[in-house]
Formats: C-alpha cells, sequence, structure tokens
C-alpha cells in the first residue's frame, strides 16, 4: 500500500475511534475522564496526523 | 425602561454600525467581479479570519449548538471537534486554492473544479449542491437570529420581525460593497460575538461558584 493508501487507512480508522470508542464503549461513563476526554485527546492526534501527513503534500512534478 | 425598548434600541445601534461600515467598505470599492465578489483579492489575514468565524461560527453554533449539548451533553462536544479537524484541513487547502484562483483568475470554487476536472458538469454540480445545502443553511441562521430576538425580548417582538430585520441586513450589507462590506461587517460581528461569548462564560463559571464547582457539576 502507498502513503495515499496509508494516509486514508488511518483518517478512516480515526473515523471509526471517533464514533465507536464515545457512542458504544464510554457511554454509560458519566465523567470528565469519559468521553470528553476522548474526544480531547483524538482531536489531538488527528490534527497532528493531518499536519505530518500533509506537510510534504504538493503538486507532483511534471 | 421595558426591556422591549432596550432590545430593539440594541438591534438600532447594531444595524447604524453595520450600515456605517459597509459605507465605508464601499470607499474602496473598484469596478469589476472579482472586485465586488472578492474584494479584488486583497482581505488580509486578520479580517479573513473574523468573517470566517462569524459566518461558521454563527446562530448555528450560538443558538444551534448551545440547544444541542443541552439535549446530548457531551456528544455536541465531539460533533464540534470533529468538526475542528475538518477546519484544520484549510490550513492546507486553502492557500493552495488562493493561489490558483488568483494565477487563473477563477471567482469561485466552481470555475476550480470545472478547469481542474476539465468539465462543467463537475462546477454544474458542485454549484446545485452548495445552492441545495446553502438553502437550508440560511434559512437556519434567519430562524436564528429570529428566535433570539424573539427570547431576550420575552416575546414581545415576532420571530419573524427577527427574521426580516436579518434579511434587511444581509440583502443591504452584501450588496453596498460586495465582499469587502460582508467582510468587514462580519468582521465587526465575530468581535461582537466574541466579547459576548467570553462574557457569558465569565457568569456562568461565577454563578456556579468559580471554575472547581463548574466542573464539579458538569
Amino acid at each position: 500500500m502507498g502513503k495515499t493508501g496509508w494516509a486514508w487507512t488511518w483518517f478512516g480508522f480515526l473515523l471509526a475511534l471517533d464514533i465507536a470508542i464515545p457512542w458504544f464503549v464510554l457511554t454509560h461513563v458519566e465523567k470528565m475522564s469519559g468521553a470528553f476526554l476522548f474526544w480531547t485527546i483524538w482531536v489531538v492526534v488527528a490534527i497532528i496526523s493531518a499536519f505530518v501527513i500533509f506537510l510534504k503534500w504538493k503538486e507532483a512534478r511534471q | 425602561m421595558s426591556t422591549t425598548f432596550w432590545v430593539w434600541f440594541g438591534i438600532a445601534i447594531y444595524i447604524a454600525v453595520g450600515l456605517a461600515i459597509a459605507v465605508m467598505a464601499r470607499r474602496q470599492l473598484g469596478g469589476g467581479v472579482s472586485e465586488f465578489f472578492l474584494a479584488n483579492r486583497k482581505i488580509g489575514g486578520f479580517v479573513s479570519a473574523l468573517t470566517y468565524s462569524a459566518t461558521t461560527y454563527s446562530a448555528f453554533m450560538m443558538i444551534g449548538l448551545a440547544g444541542l449539548t443541552y439535549i446530548s451533553g457531551v456528544g455536541a462536544l465531539g460533533f464540534e471537534l470533529t468538526y475542528l479537524c475538518g477546519k484544520f484541513m484549510m490550513v492546507f487547502f486553502l492557500p493552495r486554492f488562493w493561489l490558483v484562483g488568483r494565477k487563473y483568475g477563477y471567482v469561485s470554487p466552481m470555475e476550480l473544479l470545472s478547469d481542474r476536472y476539465q468539465s462543467r458538469w463537475v462546477g454544474a454540480t458542485a454549484a446545485i449542491l452548495a445552492v441545495v445545502f446553502l438553502v437550508p443553511y440560511g434559512a437556519v441562521q434567519l430562524m436564528g437570529v429570529g428566535y433570539l430576538v424573539n427570547g431576550i425580548s420575552q416575546g414581545a417582538i415576532p420571530v419573524v420581525a427577527g427574521i426580516i430585520i436579518a434579511v434587511f441586513c444581509a440583502i443591504a450589507w452584501s450588496n453596498i460593497a460586495g465582499m469587502r462590506s460582508v467582510a468587514w461587517t462580519d468582521a465587526f460581528q465575530a468581535l461582537i460575538m466574541i466579547a459576548t461569548s467570553a462574557a457569558v462564560l465569565g457568569v456562568v463559571v461565577a454563578a456556579l461558584g468559580g471554575f472547581g464547582s463548574f466542573f464539579g457539576k458538569l
């Protein structure tokens, strides 16, 4: 799998976690350390991932 | 004096300041399509950030998201943070859109798409989708203003009156000087929203007995 494929797979995995963990695993954890903390960490990971993946993004050489 | 009077007074001040800003923007208005619709591509970063904030974090957020939080709890945070990740993509995409837009003279994203994919149908499809999805979005914004005015006047000002005021402001401010007046009045709106949001946060936290008590009650 190329870099683009890995990037799509990683973002797909993050998206699946974004829904599955809070709505199925943490749904009965009514604490700040539940979905609140998960989403806070998740958004940091997602933004860092986007930053790393797109940092070297440029037009393909002609 | 009654609450209704002060609400009307506040609306009148708001409209007057907005009109003054739009008229100031018109003094810089030149000729041409790019000038009217894109302010000649010369809106600075600070005003761009404010106008984007006012557009995105509008009635949908100030009223809709608050309501969503009220009924769904922390799920609203998940929605907003996921949305933020999408926004972060703009850091990479928008400078490139701006560069090619300036290079090839695009006025709308649809022209970019048509040219990039060498198909008028791609641009037409994007334009239709934009119109279709902007209609309910625009309607929600106007309804939000109506409900807001109705709420703060304790029902004295009808929802429809608030909507009519919002429509008047939107049409007038966008027609006076195109994108430049939109951006400047949006920036004014954004500054009001930032100040009032911070004030509301301060009031709520103070009413709950400080940050420790505030988080304890969440």
